[in-house]
C-alpha cells in the first residue's frame, strides 16, 4: 500500500506541472490582458487613460515581458507559498482566498452531507421496494432534481420569496451580522440563511445519488451471492445492508475525492446568483477581468486538489474493497 | 446663444434660487411641527458619536480637529441632521465607483453646476498669467483622518519623491507634463506649494478637478515614508511584509489609488474612512472621518451620515432586486441602465425611491467613425472623400432609429457639441441629417462611386463593390448594434454594403489599438464640454475615438514616427489651433479657439451621427435627501462625488 501511495505521489509531480503550464496559458489565451479590461471600464465611463499611467502598469504586472517569463515569476513565487497579486482587488491572492474559504467548506460540507443524508435512505428504499408509490415518487422528484438548472432553481425560490414572502433571499448572513463578530446567535444566523443554498445545490446532486444507488443496488440484489445468503436464513434486513448496500458504494468512495475541487470552485453560477460570499465567485469574477494570478492560482489549486483527491479516493476504495486491493495485485 | 437661454445659465439661475428660497427655510426651521423638521438647531458642532468620544477623551475637541478655515458647503437643499448610513451596492470589486462616490477631495474641484473651479483642499489658488506657475495654499491646521497634519510637505512628498520619481514612476503622470518635461515643485512654506512647468499649461487646474482622485491629496507622507527607501532603509521589509514584492511595487499601488480601498489604514482627507477592504466578500462599510474639513452654514462638521455601506453582489439582477425592493439608497451607475428604467419605474411606490436626471456630456447615440487612416488604401481614399460621407449621411433614416431603437427620444444630431455647451453649434448638429435618398445618391455619385454591378452595388475605383465592415461593441451599449442594422439596410438602398463585426471590448481594443478597422461604432463624449474632451472633433491619439491616429502619430512626432500618416493641411491647422488653447490663459479666448477647431470639423465633416444623446438617471430613495435633481454624467465632472456626498441626509 505504501508503494502504491509513493508510487502515485512521483507521478503527481509531472501532472501537477503541466496542470500549471496549461492553467497558466489558459488565462494568457483570450484577447487582451488585465489592463485592456481596465481600460475598458475606464472608456465605460467616458475616461481617458493616462499613458505613462499604464506603461507604469504594464511594466509594474509584468505583463509587456514574454509568456514564459510571467510563468517562471509566478511559479517561482508559488513555489515560495506566495500566489501574486490580484490586480482587481490590489490585494494578495492568499488572502482573498483566506477569506472565501472556510465558508465554502461550510457550504459544501454541509450540502454533501445534506445530500447523503436524503439521498442513502430513499436510494436504498426505493431500491428494495422497486416499483412501489414510494419508489415512483421519489423517481419523479429526482429526475425534476436532475432535469431543472441550479440556478433555475435559485432564481425561482427568490422570485417566489420576495413576492409571496416579501423576504430577500441571497447572502449568507443578515446585514446587522456580516461584520459582527462570531458568536452563537451569527452561527444561528448563518444557519437561518444555510438551507436556501443547500436546497438549491443539494436537489441535483441528491437525485443523482439516489439514482445511482437504486441502480446498484438492484445490480446486487439480483445476484446469486445474495439469493444464496437469504436461502441460508440470513435476516432481509441484515442481509442488504451487509452485501449489497456495501458493494452499492464503491461509486460514491471513488467520487468522494472530487469534494476537495468542488470546495474551491463548486457551484460558481448559484453562489452568483446567490450572492454567496464563497470562492466560486471570486474566480469567474477573475477570469471575466483576466485578473491574472487570482485566476491562475485558483485554477492551479482546484487542479491539485483533484489530483490529491483522486488519490484519496482510491486509497479509500483499495482500503474498503478487497477485490480492488487484490486486484491491483 | 443669444436668443435662447442655455440650460447651463437657467440651472445656475435655479440654484441661485434655491439658495435664497433655502435661506428662511433654515431661520423659521424649529418651530415647524408639520413636516419633517430640519435639525439645524439641535445639530451643534459636531456628531453625537464624536461627542461622546471627546467626552471620553478619546479624541480632541472639534474645535481642535477641525481647520482654521474649513470649507463651507452650501446644502443642495436645507440643512440635515447627523446619523444614518447610505446603503449602496457593486457588482463585485468596483473600486471606481468608490473613486466617484467616496474620493473626490482634489486641491481644487468643479462647482456643482460645472461652471467655474473652486478651492477644496486649497484654500486658494493662483495661476501666473502666462500659465506656466500654479501656487496653492492649503487650509491652515487641516488634518489626515488619522489626526496628523496635512502640510505642504505631503505635496512635496507625493509629487518629488512619488510621482515624479523615476525609481517609482519610470514615466511620471501625463497631467504634469507640459512642453515635454515634468512640472517642477516648489515648497513656498509650510502651507504653500508652487508647480512650474516648462510650456504655458492652461488646463492643469482643469486637470486636477477633472480627476475622480488626484494624488496630491492622498499619499500621507507619514505613513508611506515606510515604503520609501530613501526615508526608511528597511522599506522593502516593510512592503513584503504587506504582501507587495518590493517598496517601489507599495508605492505603486498607493500612487494608483488601489490603496485607498485595499488598505483601511491609509490616512485620507476623505468625509468617510473605510473601515473594511474591498476584498471583503460580502460588504464594504465605511465611518464618519473625525477630522474631516468642511462645515455646512451653521458651522456643523460634516458630513451629515455616519457611514456608506456598499453592499458587494456577484451578480447585477441581484443588485437590481436590492434596488426594487428600496433597498439601495442611492446608486448612480451599474443597474440605471435604459433596459431597466421600466422595471425600476414600476415598483418605485412601494420600493420608495424616484428617479434624477443625468445629462449625459456625450455627442451622439450612435457616432460612426469611419478610419481615415484606413489599411486598405482604395477604402482609405474612399472614405476620406467628404462626399461619400455626405452620401452616407443623407441615406440615414433617423427618425426610423429614433423611434425603433432609441424609445422616441432625441432628434436628428451630428457628432457635435450639445445647446448645453458654451459652444453649441447648431448648424453643424443639423448638417446632412436631412432623410434624401435623392441627395444621398447624387453626393455618392459625385464621390466617383457612379457604376454599379448588377445588384446595384456601387464600385469602388478598383472596379469591386464598395463594402465597410464596422467594428461594433457586443458586450456593451447593444443600442448601438440595433442601430447600425438599420443603418444596413438604409445603405443597402443606397449601394453601399455594410457588414457589422460584432467583438467583445477585449478584442475590440486590440483591433482599435492596430488600426485594424474599416469603421467602428461608439457614442463619443464631449458634447457639453469639447475645451477639455476635444478627441472627438479632431484626429487624436485613443482607441474609442480613433478616426485618425496615423496622423496623430505625424504629428505628435513632427512627421519623425515612420508609421505616421501625413495629415492633411486643415488636421494640422486643428491640432495648431488647440495647442494654442492648451497655453491659452484666458478662459474665453479658450472657448474661441475651441470654436474654431469645430468649424473645421464642421466643415470636414469626418464622424456621421445619429441623434441627440438621451438622458440618464440614477435612483434615490424619497427618505435620502440634498441629491442633485438633475447633474452632468460626464468623464471630466466626477459624480456623484461633485454633488457634495457630505451633505446628503437621510430623514423620514
Amino acid at each position: 500500500m505504501l508503494t502504491f501511495i509513493a508510487r502515485r505521489c512521483l507521478v503527481m509531480v509531472p501532472t501537477l506541472f503541466a496542470i500549471s503550464v496549461v492553467a497558466f496559458l489558459i488565462i494568457q489565451l483570450p484577447p487582451g490582458d488585465y489592463l485592456t479590461t481596465m481600460v475598458t471600464r475606464l472608456e465605460a465611463e467616458g475616461q481617458q487613460v493616462d499613458e505613462a499611467m499604464l506603461a507604469g502598469l504594464r511594466d509594474r504586472y509584468g505583463l509587456g515581458r514574454p509568456v514564459h517569463e510571467q510563468y517562471l515569476a509566478w511559479m517561482s513565487g508559488i513555489v515560495h507559498g506566495d500566489f501574486g497579486q490580484s490586480f482587481e482587488y490590489g490585494t494578495s491572492v492568499s488572502s482573498l482566498i483566506a477569506d472565501r474559504l472556510p465558508l465554502s467548506i461550510v457550504l459544501t460540507v454541509s450540502t454533501l452531507l445534506a445530500t447523503w443524508l436524503i439521498a442513502f435512505p430513499i436510494g436504498l428504499y426505493s431500491a428494495v421496494r422497486q416499483y412501489s408509490p414510494g419508489d415512483y415518487l421519489a423517481t419523479t422528484i429526482g429526475f425534476l432534481g436532475l432535469a431543472v438548472p441550479n440556478f433555475l432553481i435559485a432564481l425561482g425560490l427568490m422570485y417566489v420569496m420576495h413576492t409571496v414572502f416579501g423576504y430577500s433571499v441571497g447572502g449568507l448572513f443578515s446585514p446587522e451580522y456580516r461584520d459582527a463578530p462570531w458568536s452563537l446567535a451569527k452561527v444561528g444566523d448563518l444557519a437561518a440563511h444555510l438551507w436556501i443554498p443547500i436546497v438549491v445545490l443539494g436537489t441535483a446532486g441528491t437525485a443523482g445519488l439516489i439514482r445511482i444507488l437504486r441502480a446498484n443496488v438492484l445490480d446486487e440484489v439480483r445476484k446469486p451471492y445474495v439469493v444464496a445468503a437469504r436461502a441460508r436464513g440470513v435476516p432481509e434486513r441484515r442481509l442488504v445492508f451487509k452485501y449489497p448496500l456495501r458493494v452499492a458504494l464503491n461509486p460514491f468512495i471513488s467520487t468522494v475525492g472530487w469534494v476537495l475541487p468542488a470546495l474551491l470552485s463548486g457551484e460558481v453560477i448559484v453562489a452568483s446568483v446567490l450572492n454567496l460570499p464563497t470562492t466560486g465567485p471570486l474566480l469567474l469574477g477573475a477570469l471575466r477581468s483576466q485578473d491574472m494570478y487570482l485566476a491562475g492560482s485558483i485554477i492551479l489549486i482546484v487542479s491539485v486538489l483533484t489530483v490529491v483527491g483522486t488519490l484519496l479516493s482510491d486509497v479509500l476504495l483499495a482500503r474498503l474493497d478487497p477485490r480492488v486491493r487484490l486486484g491491483h495485485r | 446663444m443669444d436668443a435662447n437661454l442655455s440650460r447651463r445659465q437657467l440651472l445656475r439661475a435655479g440654484g441661485a434660487l434655491a439658495l435664497v428660497a433655502a435661506v428662511p427655510a433654515c431661520s423659521s426651521s424649529g418651530s415647524g411641527a408639520g413636516g419633517p423638521t430640519p435639525a439645524s438647531a439641535t445639530n451643534g458642532p459636531e456628531a453625537p458619536s464624536l461627542k461622546a468620544l471627546v467626552d471620553a477623551g478619546q479624541l480632541p475637541p472639534v474645535a481642535d480637529r477641525l481647520p482654521a478655515n474649513p470649507l463651507v458647503v452650501e446644502p443642495v437643499d436645507r440643512i440635515g441632521p447627523y446619523g444614518g448610513t447610505w446603503r449602496n451596492g457593486m457588482v463585485g470589486a468596483q473600486p471606481f465607483r468608490l473613486d466617484y462616490s467616496v474620493a473626490y477631495e482634489n486641491l481644487v474641484r468643479w462647482n456643482r453646476d460645472w461652471t467655474e473651479i473652486i478651492p477644496n483642499v486649497a484654500e486658494s489658488f493662483e495661476a501666473s498669467a502666462d500659465v506656466t506657475q500654479f501656487t496653492f495654499v492649503l487650509r491652515e491646521g487641516l488634518k489626515w483622518s488619522d489626526g496628523q497634519p496635512f502640510t505642504a510637505d505631503d505635496i512635496v512628498f507625493a509629487y518629488d519623491d512619488l510621482v515624479n520619481n523615476p525609481d517609482v514612476m519610470p514615466e511620471g503622470l501625463g497631467m504634469f507634463r507640459s512642453g515635454d518635461a515634468m512640472a517642477t515643485l516648489e515648497k513656498v512654506d509650510d502651507r504653500t506649494v508652487r508647480f512650474t512647468f516648462a510650456a504655458p499649461y492652461a488646463l492643469f487646474l482643469d486637470a486636477i478637478a477633472n480627476q475622480p482622485h488626484n494624488v496630491l491629496t492622498r499619499l500621507p507622507k507619514h505613513y508611506l515614508q515606510q515604503y520609501h527607501l530613501a526615508l526608511n532603509p528597511d522599506a522593502d521589509a516593510a512592503a513584503q511584509a504587506n504582501d507587495f514584492s518590493g517598496w517601489a511595487e507599495a508605492l505603486q499601488h498607493a500612487i494608483g489609488g488601489e490603496a485607498l480601498w485595499a488598505d483601511v489604514n491609509l490616512p485620507r482627507l476623505h468625509a468617510w474612512v473605510p473601515t473594511t477592504p474591498i476584498s471583503e466578500a460580502s460588504q464594504m462599510t465605511f465611518e464618519r472621518n473625525p477630522f474631516y474639513w468642511k462645515v455646512d452654514p451653521e458651522g456643523s462638521q460634516l458630513p451629515y451620515l455616519d457611514g456608506i455601506e456598499f453592499g458587494i453582489v456577484q451578480d447585477e439582477q441581484v443588485l437590481l432586486l436590492n434596488t426594487v425592493q428600496g433597498e439601495i439608497d442611492m446608486i448612480e451607475r451599474v443597474v440605471t441602465t435604459t433596459a431597466n428604467k421600466p422595471v425600476l419605474a414600476a415598483d418605485r411606490e412601494t420600493g420608495g425611491y424616484d428617479f434624477f436626471d443625468l445629462i449625459p456630456d456625450k455627442i451622439n447615440t450612435c457616432t460612426i467613425l469611419l478610419n481615415q487612416n484606413c489599411k486598405d488604401e482604395v477604402k482609405r481614399a474612399v472614405f476620406q472623400n467628404r462626399d461619400f460621407r455626405i452620401g452616407l449621411s443623407h441615406a440615414i433614416n433617423r427618425q426610423e432609429i429614433i423611434d425603433a431603437v432609441f424609445a422616441r427620444q432625441g432628434e436628428p444630431w451630428q457628432p457635435a457639441a450639445l445647446p448645453d455647451s458654451p459652444v453649441y453649434d447648431e448648424e453643424f448638429g443639423r448638417q446632412y441629417t436631412e432623410y434624401d435618398v435623392d441627395l444621398a445618391r447624387q453626393h455618392l455619385d459625385a464621390a466617383g462611386l457612379s457604376e454599379t454591378d448588377g445588384d446595384g452595388r456601387r464600385l469602388g475605383p478598383d472596379g469591386s463593390p464598395i463594402g465597410i465592415r464596422i467594428l461594433a461593441p457586443s458586450d456593451q451599449k447593444p443600442e448601438l448594434t440595433d442601430a447600425m442594422q438599420l443603418i444596413k439596410t438604409h445603405w443597402a438602398e443606397v449601394g453601399v454594403e455594410l457588414s457589422i463585426q460584432s467583438e467583445a471590448s477585449e478584442h475590440r481594443y486590440e483591433i482599435l489599438d492596430a488600426n485594424d478597422q474599416e469603421a467602428h461604432v461608439w457614442d463619443g463624449d464631449g458634447g457639453l464640454n469639447p475645451v477639455t474632451t476635444p478627441q472627438y472633433f479632431m484626429p487624436s491619439g485613443g482607441a474609442d475615438n480613433a478616426f485618425g491616429v496615423l496622423w496623430d502619430r505625424w504629428y505628435v512626432s513632427d512627421g519623425t514616427d515612420p508609421a505616421g500618416l501625413e495629415p492633411p493641411v486643415h488636421v494640422v491647422e486643428q491640432r495648431e489651433l488647440y495647442d494654442q488653447l492648451r497655453v491659452e490663459p484666458d478662459a474665453d479666448r479658450r472657448v474661441e479657439l475651441m470654436r474654431q477647431v469645430l468649424a473645421i470639423s464642421r466643415e470636414q465633416f469626418h464622424l456621421i451621427g445619429v441623434s441627440t444623446p438621451l438622458t440618464g438617471y440614477g435612483v434615490v430613495k424619497n427618505t435620502f435627501h440634498n441629491m442633485l435633481g438633475e447633474t452632468y454624467f460626464a468623464a471630466n465632472f466626477p459624480y456623484p462625488g461633485v454633488a457634495n456626498p457630505e451633505q446628503f441626509f437621510i430623514q423620514g
